[in-house]
């Protein structure tokens, strides 16, 4: 995923960071138990907050250990031993979701891109700087597509064993990214049917995490609006870099000339669904982890939403 | 019977002051107009409902049989169905069928959709989580009637939710919009207002 969802770390004590990050390399240690070890590539915030989420829904009692970092051995870590089925499923969910990010990459970077930057390219009136970006945009292209590959056959094997251990989280993954292509290739898209399903993504996997009916409507609420949000802060994101390629982007079919006035709308279309996660969060019954988890739904997001709104506009 | 101490999460040797705030913050939070037109409202409301008698039975408890005298939240629970064109619909919304309203609402021809045909499917789309495309509906809704006072609370509330006025980050911006300096400026000025009124300080 993106590594949007994290606590504001000035806001959190000292004992909630150190949970946080015990939580996290605990993740870590249980990604390369279950999924082997090049599956701890794909650790993100995002999928931690899931571990701490469904951690604090079923009240289970984490104890900590002292270890040592896999990625600098010499760094002492503290760290969640890594038995607990929630690891097991946020690790899973991280792992399929980054297959098929990357699959997702790979269509995205295919020559019919290319030519579609020709034609701003075609403005140019010198022929031999022309040549040169074409070609530069060739071989990068060649290259990007390359280590996608290399990453895809990588990934491969952790992604079986997630899938047969889950085959519910790859059917809901699967079948969100086939909508999302049919989406994209729709000639006009408003802003919620682009984020729709992303948001339908979420909506099942944090559907997963409750038997019970009311707490599952309330989830399935909760992470239809996160995936939303999380889907549009990549959009504004992206913004840069999608009027350059050509790529899909739901912001550019709504862009007005000044740029502090895209900003601002930006920034009220995700209040509006930051507003919402919040809501539905306030009905979750948590039964530990609770500052933590305030900390990132009502601090965290907004402060990481801020940061990309900022840097995306800035010249 | 759940514990109403834990119920707003205070101990239960609070004061009557701390189990006030504790009241009001976790009233503010559930309040059931958050949740107008969504489709958690219930459990929000079943929430009020426990907040509520959670604190009665504390208050009751320590005033030995007296009743409160704080006012108590609730819903403000408008249905404005007189006078509707579409009663039949604001029936399916009410039922939370969604999907049938939605399609008898399609069925309506273009040039015969009014004020409150945007406002109905704003408030459809709005549950379905299509909140760019609601608040769209309710601006259009409130263009063609301004002075429908149900289409103006629904756009009002869209509004505050885009600007961001959510509670929990008043907190936020009060602690990262007050810098240092602003503080001594603050300070200067109240010293100079001091000064100014004779005052010996």
């Amino acid at each position: 995923m993106f590594g949007y969802i994290k606590p504001y770390e000035p806001e959190l004590k000292v004992k909630e960071l150190k949970i946080y990050k015990s939580v996290y390399c605990g993740l870590c240690k249980s990604l390369g138990k279950f999924f082997g070890r090049f599956s701890r590539l794909t650790l993100s915030y995002d999928c931690t907050f899931l571990t701490l989420l469904s951690l604090a829904l079923k009240n289970t009692h984490i104890d900590l250990k002292s270890g040592r970092c896999v990625v600098n051995v010499f760094k002492k870590c503290i760290f969640c031993p890594s038995s607990g089925e929630e690891f097991k499923f946020a690790g899973a969910v991280s792992v399929i979701m980054t297959y098929y990010k990357i699959l997702d990459d790979i269509r995205d970077s295919s020559l019919l891109n290319l030519s579609r930057n020709r034609v701003k390219i075609k403005k140019l009136t010198k022929i031999l700087p022309n040549m040169l970006v074409l070609s530069f945009n060739f071989v990068g292209l060649i290259f990007k597509k390359i280590c996608l590959f290399v990453f895809l056959q990588i990934s491969k094997f952790s992604h079986r064993k997630s899938a047969r251990l889950y085959p519910n989280v790859l059917h809901i993954i699967k079948n969100q990214m086939k909508n999302q292509e049919i989406i994209e290739k729709k000639d006009k898209v408003n802003i919620d049917e682009s984020a729709e399903s992303t948001g339908k993504m979420l909506e099942g996997i944090f559907g997963l995490l409750s038997e019970n009916k009311a707490e599952k409507r309330i989830l399935e609420r909760f992470g239809y609006f996160i995936g939303k949000w999380v889907y549009l802060l990549d959009a504004v994101d992206d913004l840069k870099k999608d009027l350059n390629s050509g790529s899909f982007n739901p912001f550019i079919t709504n862009l007005k000339k000044e740029p502090e006035h895209i900003k601002n709308y930006c920034g009220e279309v995700l209040n509006q669904v930051l507003t919402q996660v919040i809501l539905a969060y306030n009905l979750l019954e948590l039964n530990n982890f609770r500052e933590i988890l305030n900390n990132i739904i009502t601090l965290g997001l907004k402060q990481t939403q801020e940061k990309i709104l900022q840097s995306a506009f800035e010249l | 019977m759940v514990d109403p101490y834990k119920v707003l999460g205070i101990p239960r040797n609070a004061s009557e002051e701390q189990i006030k705030i504790a009241y009001r913050e976790l009233a503010k939070k559930y309040h059931p107009d958050n949740y107008d037109k969504s489709p958690l409202k219930d459990l929000a409301l079943e929430k009020m409902k426990e907040v509520n008698e959670a604190y009665d039975l504390i208050m009751n408890e320590r005033k030995k049989g007296k009743r409160p005298n704080e006012q108590k939240w609730s819903s403000s629970g408008k249905y404005y169905s007189q006078g509707s064109s579409y009663p039949d619909i604001r029936e399916l919304i009410m039922h939370n069928r969604f999907e049938d309203a939605e399609q008898i609402l399609d069925g309506v021809p273009p040039s015969s959709r009014g004020a409150e045909w945007y406002f109905l499917k704003g408030t459809i789309l709005y549950r379905k989580g299509w909140l760019e495309e609601a608040y769209k509906h309710f601006e259009s809704a409130c263009r063609m009637d301004p002075s429908n006072g149900e289409y103006a609370a629904a756009l009002n509330q869209m509004i505050n939710q885009r600007k961001g006025n959510f509670m929990n980050y008043n907190n936020m911006d009060r602690s990262m919009g007050y810098s240092m300096c602003d503080m001594c400026a603050s300070f200067m000025c109240a010293d100079m207002f001091c000064k100014c009124f004779g005052s010996q300080c």
